[in-house]
């Protein structure tokens, strides 16, 4: 199979083929016909995307070990952790939905995140190989399967709904996972996959 | 205006590299030369695929709806919640605006994914040629979108953990949790198998 050069794009959404021209400085290249975001504008992303990545590793540690909510009521004392849930719906017979929860919090985030690390590395010191490439396969593969921002907004419904029948009380695992949000949004703003692929070929 | 299939390009959507495609013999799989990801002109039997998946999510749809989500039991009385209750409950005691996120996050989205995408499909399947572009950004959005509806699930989750006092209190998870997050997978796959260049082939299939 014949590979084409690098100076033609195709669009993902619609097909339509462009030659790649330079986007403007920190903006994008759109398809014009259907308006998908072809490619980004280069920038020098490894070292961020590896001190972003590994910041987010360290948070999502600390918000899957720490205390995560207290709730209190008519004097006693329910503290929990972010595994807790896991381990309450596999209890209650549900564990189809404790493996599922468990993937998409802890497990998916952790390892896309090891990933980009690992790949971001790479791209600094100018490796490339096999693996590095496959790394970076499965990291993309992952990333609409880490659903920490989804899993916060839920917490947030959760400790709505019982604020009103008791009192509930935020521990610091809430915060890192807060922390933690931001982080890896800006980890995944960052990390642009098409430069990342162009330069581990 | 030339599109890559045209051109005879295959476009390998997970690296975006672009390679001179030939036929493989039956039976034999291309992959990309730079990723490995199985390589085709179109996602392999996208409309089928999309359909399938498509039925499966408006069946679990129903008792994801109908069957109670979760039981709180206080004081020793069981109460079954379904998802819609539960959204009425959060407006009777005065939380209209996480009323509005519930709402819009269990009920509203995945049915958006599912009208969405059959919608989507359809116009391929009749080769309606209007309004290709919007059609597009409706694929965009359904999915960006989709994830959100996990939300019911987490706070399922958060409250099974925290409302556990034995005899005075406690939250279990009910049989429609199972099937609302297999409705959010399935319709994430459904996206996921839909091909929305279909919708741009002039020789649509």
């Amino acid at each position: 199979m014949r590979r084409m050069s690098a100076s033609v794009v195709a669009c993902h959404d619609c097909d339509l083929l462009h030659r790649k021209e330079p986007a403007p400085a920190r903006g994008a290249a759109l398809c014009s016909r259907c308006g998908a975001v072809l490619y980004r504008s280069p920038r020098d992303f490894a070292e961020r995307s590896l001190a972003l990545s590994l910041a987010s590793l360290a948070l999502l540690v600390m918000a899957t070990t720490l205390p995560f909510l207290t709730f209190r009521m008519a004097g006693l004392v329910q503290e929990n952790h972010l595994a807790s849930g896991v381990n309450e719906l596999r209890r209650q017979g549900y564990w189809e939905l404790a493996g599922l929860v468990l993937f998409v919090t802890v497990l998916a985030p952790a390892v896309r995140l090891l990933l980009m690390a690992w790949v971001s590395a790479a791209l600094l010191r100018g490796r490339r190989s096999r693996s590095l490439r496959q790394a970076l396969r499965i990291a993309e593969r992952l990333k609409p399967w880490a659903m920490l921002e989804v899993f916060l907004l839920g917490a947030i419904v959760g400790i709505i709904k019982l604020g009103q029948i008791a009192e509930v009380s935020l521990d610091p695992a809430i915060w890192a996972f807060g922390a933690l949000i931001i982080v890896m949004s800006a980890a995944n703003a960052g990390f642009d996959a098409h430069a990342a692929w162009d330069a581990l070929e | 205006m030339t599109t890559a299939a045209e051109a005879g390009l295959a476009h390998c959507l997970r690296c975006g590299q672009l390679v001179r495609w030939s036929e493989p013999p039956a039976g034999a799989e291309c992959l990309c030369p730079r990723c490995e990801s199985p390589l085709s002109l179109r996602k392999p039997d996208s409309l089928r695929r999309t359909w399938a998946l498509l039925l499966t999510g408006y069946l679990f749809y129903v008792p994801a709806n109908v069957l109670p989500v979760m039981r709180v039991i206080y004081s020793g009385r069981g109460e079954d919640d379904t998802i819609f209750s539960g959204v009425k409950v959060l407006f009777a005691t005065g939380q209209p605006a996480v009323a509005v996120l519930v709402l819009f996050a269990s009920i509203t989205v995945p049915l958006i994914k599912l009208v969405g995408l059959t919608f989507m499909a359809l116009s391929v399947h009749h080769r309606w040629d209007w309004r290709k572009k919007d059609r597009t950004r409706l694929y965009r959005l359904i999915e960006f979108v989709g994830r959100w509806s996990m939300l019911d699930i987490f706070m399922i989750s958060i409250l099974v953990a925290l409302v556990k006092l034995q005899a005075l209190s406690t939250i279990e998870a009910g049989p429609a949790a199972v099937w609302f997050a297999c409705v959010v997978i399935v319709t994430m796959f459904a996206a996921a198998s839909f091909d929305p260049r279909l919708m741009w082939d002039r020789e649509a299939r």
